[in-house]
């Protein structure tokens, strides 16, 4: 009978010091991983695709577009045509020059104020859910107010009263709609709260913003940015709501206020499709690219989601069958 | 790894062999939110009157089934609640574990290992990160080579071996044994003097329990640690600890060195416990269960309105009057045994009134 | 052990699992968490399946009762389930529960289901199932056919399910429906299973039922969350009582109860069984457990069977040194206090499980052909009654003379020296 080699640790060996990665490669390695995750899930793929045509037209757009945007003509209301792709508006401006330069400022001003309102919930909603207590109590009463009160009208005060512009509305829509995301945040922090890897931070002596910031809300991030994408649906679609509402800065290009413009001429009623449905059409399809990758978010991180392979297994089961 | 200024105060402790830390008198209640704004506010009274003393180079078991207190007790020794009543005292000087910055250098001395492998580890940091946040937050190290050697030394000393290969994993690429050897490497990092284990193999696979607890038995030989484990298996305690103490309720009912206490046990609940627990040694492989009928039934009570005087008092098959109506003193039985039964004696109770007004109690939660 | 060459009635073999495989398919890679799994059930007996985290006894309980849900599939195997014939359990016309407050006899067509989730589509009568299942070549329904659970319909199942065999959960605590009081939910599995009973038979059974595994009745009307953890397991052992079963399958039901706890429901099962004579397949890791409990015991590791054995066999002469190390990781509660150790390693990882058989890792005594060829289960002493072991030092192709327990003894503490050298 054998006895089996018992393995030692080589204490006598001279202790080898693992590579601690240089900072370009780590970066390239979460690069790596971001570019995966994107095209690993097909409606993430989709969804980014979307975004991604968005963005580009966004950044590159207004310098390949044939006319000012402003620029007033001669040729009125015109259908599209070889010179106006996407006819005119009411005063001869090019809609498909407006559009391009549009997509611009939605999609950053979008993006820029989605930022803005997902920094400001987490910091509320973590401090709110760690702290407990009064901290929480008041955060908590701040937050349920700004949730009662009624948005929309609010927005319409807001922006009446001060100058107007692309700045306003995003203050604004940061004012109205922080609170619903501050809220799902601070439940997640409560429970992550009483994990015990929080306790055993405690008692190894962690200084508290350090376990919040470093031990709790990593575990909080597939939650924060799908928070991000889906406030900024809704921040698009808000800012189109209050752009066509003619909160706006008439002078900037914007979807929403292309849409204004379009109302105020009776683009609906008289028929003259090409001036009001484009816009709708970038809200829309913008909208379904981020919610596409709201929905592969949601794939990757709860397996139960994913989509059956129902080839796979009837592979194993007809391979395993053949063993038994 | 020798601290110069630690080294002698081992010498001294090894000739004196003075208690390390003390629990005395320790009462610790938890508010509970009531939505009456007169009447008695309602609180859970979790741990009613312990007091415990650990030793270098010793082990205790706090043996208990759920609601008896137990870890309670292990959190407010490790600076997580502050005690409603009592003191705590660390080489004899009162802890005020209040006090921020005391409560950090205590943390130095006293650690914490947590009771379910799979959640006490932060499941986005490596092995790496969890090892070398106690050498940076107590300063420990000074540069990168210094943490890299004291990390991997620590993975070998709880036999995570090749420990290179260790350092880079993360949690979830470990099995539960060698994440809670992580914890206690972690626990170790800072070099303590006091291990409190709160049920530290209760949810790890049977076949590899013994191998953590004799790792911990080899620490506390190395490093003259003094270790309280908290467990519900009175076997293992036996197995692990020189001196049981048993929790009933949020009581203490009994105490001293285990073998005793498992194998004479005095107090009815004490023999309750140990004629309920699965003995494969015991067993008269001709018959089959179910023939003793347990000396009491029942469950454990409520803690927010607990039963007056001895909590056991509604299960015990020997139960008194007087058992409902105040808590038994101290009595001891002669070689390091004691006991709080009236069944052994009627000492004086101790000096605090246990039926005053409490103050509210305070919590850690937002301090250090 | 008899292994079922066609049994009859006047056996005593209640269930026969034959070469059972489950599956869980992962998109990286297929995990074999059942492999080649077979035991016998004989009636009123209690087997005990031990084994720690990936030994697949969890998915065998539910592999039994089919309650196993993609990705996880039965790959292979029969499950035979021979029911009691001529005690008029399955006889038309009459109800399996002999209790005087059944009003009708007859089972109608009427439908049925499991536990106590709640109401489930129709399904087929149970006289239909019968018929069906005979093939109606016109056999009596005297003579034994065993049924193979694993080739019936869904609606089949769900009239095996709960009359026949039923299963207490690992977290029964929370198989109970938080916001249906405890009578609510016993009347529901009467009412589905048995459609005719009246609403005071139901009443009255489920009064019956608490007072069966000592609760007072007067709890009938609490919440779940209303009782301790002590009492909801009683109440999910009344409910899986409640059409008396032949089989209760029970997957760790004391695992997170006190120890006094888990020793009065221990003992109430054991009491049950005595009045109602019902099998019981307890699962569970903590062996010292099914050493008082169960008559038969099992011991499974990375998904097989690698010992079988009664209890007095297992305790006395442990064959396997996976059963040794198990048996020598429980600490002794009397007797001299002596260093033990556990096994070393951990159990493997079934995704990447080692060749040969699975447990020569971590083997004191293996040797080159264990890293190979993977044993089979074979008595242990050339006699069929006997103990039954997976392990090539008791295959006398492989290994001239097998190892006494005090060999394997004297091999885990060599173990444990070489590791405590360090």
């Amino acid at each position: 009978m054998q006895t089996q080699e018992v393995p030692r640790p080589t204490s006598a060996a001279p202790i080898a010091h693992p590579p601690s990665n240089p900072l370009h490669t780590r970066l390239l390695s979460i690069l790596l991983a971001i570019w995966r995750a994107m095209t690993l899930n097909r409606k993430v793929a989709a969804g980014c695709a979307i975004v991604g045509f968005f963005i580009v037209v966004g950044l590159f757009g207004p310098f390949l577009v044939p006319y000012n945007p402003n620029a007033t003509s001669p040729l009125f209301i015109a259908p599209p045509s070889a010179a106006h792709w996407l006819g005119t508006t009411v005063v001869g401006e090019d809609i498909f020059s407006q559009l391009i330069y549009g997509t611009r400022t939605s999609v950053f001003w979008g993006l820029a104020t989605g930022l803005l309102v997902t920094v400001l919930s987490v910091l509320v909603g973590l401090v709110a859910g760690y702290f407990g207590g009064l901290t929480d109590d008041s955060l908590t009463l701040v937050t349920n107010v700004s949730l009662v009160l009624p948005a929309l009208p609010l927005a319409i005060v807001l922006a009446a009263y001060f100058p107007r512009g692309p700045l306003t509305i995003s203050m604004v829509i940061v004012i109205t709609s922080w609170a619903w995301q501050a809220r799902v945040l601070r439940s997640q922090t409560l429970s992550l709260r009483s994990r015990e890897f929080v306790t055993a931070a405690r008692a190894c002596g962690e200084r508290t913003w350090r376990i919040i910031f470093f031990e709790i809300f990593p575990n909080e991030i597939s939650l924060v940015v799908a928070g991000f994408v889906s406030t900024t649906i809704f921040i698009i679609l808000a800012w189109a709501a209050l752009e066509f509402l003619g909160l706006g800065d008439g002078t900037i290009p914007s979807w929403g206020g292309i849409l204004y413009w379009a109302q105020q001429a009776g683009a609906l009623g008289g028929g003259l499709w090409w001036w009001f449905i484009p816009p709708g059409l970038c809200i829309a399809t913008l909208g379904a690219g981020l919610a596409l990758i709201n929905f592969g978010i949601d794939e990757i991180a709860d397996p139960r989601l994913r989509p059956e392979r129902p080839v796979k297994a009837a592979n194993a089961r007809r391979n395993s069958k053949q063993t038994t | 790894m020798s601290d110069p200024a630690r080294s002698v105060e081992g010498a001294n402790a090894q000739d004196h062999p003075g208690p390390i830390l003390e629990a005395v008198h320790l009462r610790k209640m938890f508010p509970l939110r009531s939505w009456s704004l007169s009447g008695p506010k309602q609180a859970v009274h979790a741990v009613e009157d312990t007091s415990l003393t650990l030793y270098p180079g010793r082990a205790t078991a706090l043996v208990g089934e759920s609601g008896s207190g137990k870890t309670t007790v292990a959190r407010v020794l490790a600076g997580l609640y502050a005690p409603t009543s009592g003191a705590i005292r660390f080489r004899g000087e009162p802890a005020k574990l209040t006090d921020a910055s005391y409560l950090r250098t205590y943390r130095r001395h006293v650690q914490l290992i947590l009771q379910d492998p799979f959640s006490s580890l932060n499941p986005v940091h490596g092995v790496r990160y969890h090892l070398e946040r106690p050498l940076h937050i107590y300063k420990l190290v000074h540069n990168k080579t210094q943490e890299t050697e004291h990390i991997l030394s620590l993975l070998n000393r709880v036999n995570l071996s090749p420990a290179e290969q260790f350092i880079q994993k993360y949690p979830h690429q470990l099995s539960g044994g060698q994440r809670q050897r992580v914890s206690i490497a972690r626990a170790l990092a800072v070099q303590p003097e006091v291990l409190l284990a709160d049920e530290p193999v209760s949810m790890l696979d049977v076949s590899i329990r013994l191998d953590i607890l004799n790792l911990l038995l080899r620490l506390k030989e190395e490093e003259r640690l003094a270790l309280l484990f908290i467990t519900h298996d009175i076997a293992s305690a036996r197995y692990f600890a020189e001196d049981t103490l048993v929790m009933y309720a949020g009581q203490m009912v009994e105490g001293g060195p285990s073998d005793e206490v498992i194998q004479r046990p005095m107090h009815p609940y004490t023999q309750l416990l140990v004629s309920a627990a699965p003995d494969p040694d015991h067993l008269n492989p001709d018959s089959s269960m179910g023939g003793t009928d347990l000396p009491a039934r029942g469950e454990i009570p409520s803690l927010i309105r607990p039963p007056g005087g001895c909590r056991f008092h509604p299960r015990c098959p020997h139960a008194m009057p007087v058992c409902s109506q105040r808590f038994p003193g101290r009595t001891e039985l002669g070689s390091g045994r004691w006991t709080h039964c009236f069944l052994y004696g009627d000492s004086e109770p101790p000096s605090e009134n246990l039926h005053s007004s409490v103050t509210p109690a305070q919590t850690y939660q937002s301090s250090a | 052990m008899v292994t079922g060459i066609h049994a009859n009635a006047l056996t005593n073999t209640l269930l026969e699992v034959k070469n059972l495989n489950v599956d869980y398919l992962a998109s990286n890679g297929t995990v074999h968490a059942v492999t080649d799994v077979s035991f016998t059930l004989q009636r009123g007996q209690i087997l005990g399946l031990a084994g720690e985290s990936g030994s697949g006894k969890s998915t065998l309980a539910y592999a039994i009762t089919r309650l196993l849900r993609p990705p996880a599939m039965i790959t292979g195997g029969e499950i035979l389930y021979y029911p009691r014939s001529s005690q008029g359990r399955y006889h038309r016309g009459t109800t399996k529960v002999p209790t005087p407050h059944h009003s009708t006899p007859a089972l109608s067509g009427l439908e049925v289901t499991g536990g106590p989730q709640g109401p489930q589509p129709l399904g087929a009568s149970k006289n239909g199932k019968r018929e069906h299942i005979n093939g109606g070549n016109g056999r009596s329904e005297d003579e034994e056919q065993p049924i193979d659970l694993l080739q019936l319909s869904q609606a089949q199942l769900q009239d095996i399910r709960w009359d026949e065999l039923a299963i207490v959960f690992q977290s029964a605590m929370n198989a109970l429906n938080p916001v249906m009081t405890v009578r609510e939910q016993i009347m529901d599995v009467l009412r589905t299973h048995r459609p005719h009973m009246g609403q005071d038979s139901r009443k009255q059974r489920a009064i019956e039922l608490m007072q069966l595994v000592g609760i007072a009745p007067d709890r009938l009307r609490s919440y779940p969350h209303e009782l301790s953890g002590g009492m909801r397991q009683r109440a999910i052992i009344a409910i899986a009582l409640a059409l008396s079963p032949e089989i209760l399958i029970m997957d760790e039901p004391t695992t997170a109860l006190d120890v006094v706890v888990q020793r009065e429901i221990l003992t109430e099962i054991m009491r049950l069984r005595e009045k109602l004579a019902f099998s019981v397949i307890f699962i569970t890791h903590d062996l010292s457990l099914l050493l008082e409990l169960a008559d038969n015991v099992a011991i499974m590791y990375a998904g097989r069977i690698v010992e079988e054995a009664s209890r007095r066999e297992l305790y006395l002469h442990p064959r396997h040194p996976y059963s040794y190390g198990l048996l020598n990781s429980f600490p002794a509660l009397h007797g001299p206090r002596r260093r033990m150790s556990g096994i070393p390693g951990s159990p493997p990882d079934l995704r990447a499980a080692p060749p040969g058989c699975a447990f020569h890792p971590r083997c004191p005594l293996a040797f080159d052909t264990c890293r190979s060829v993977l044993p089979s289960l074979r008595p242990a002493q050339g006699d069929e009654s006997g103990q039954h072991v997976a392990c090539h030092l008791y295959d006398p192709r492989f290994s001239e003379v097998p190892p006494s327990t005090s060999d394997l003894a004297r091999a885990y503490e060599a173990l444990a020296e070489g590791r405590s050298v360090q």
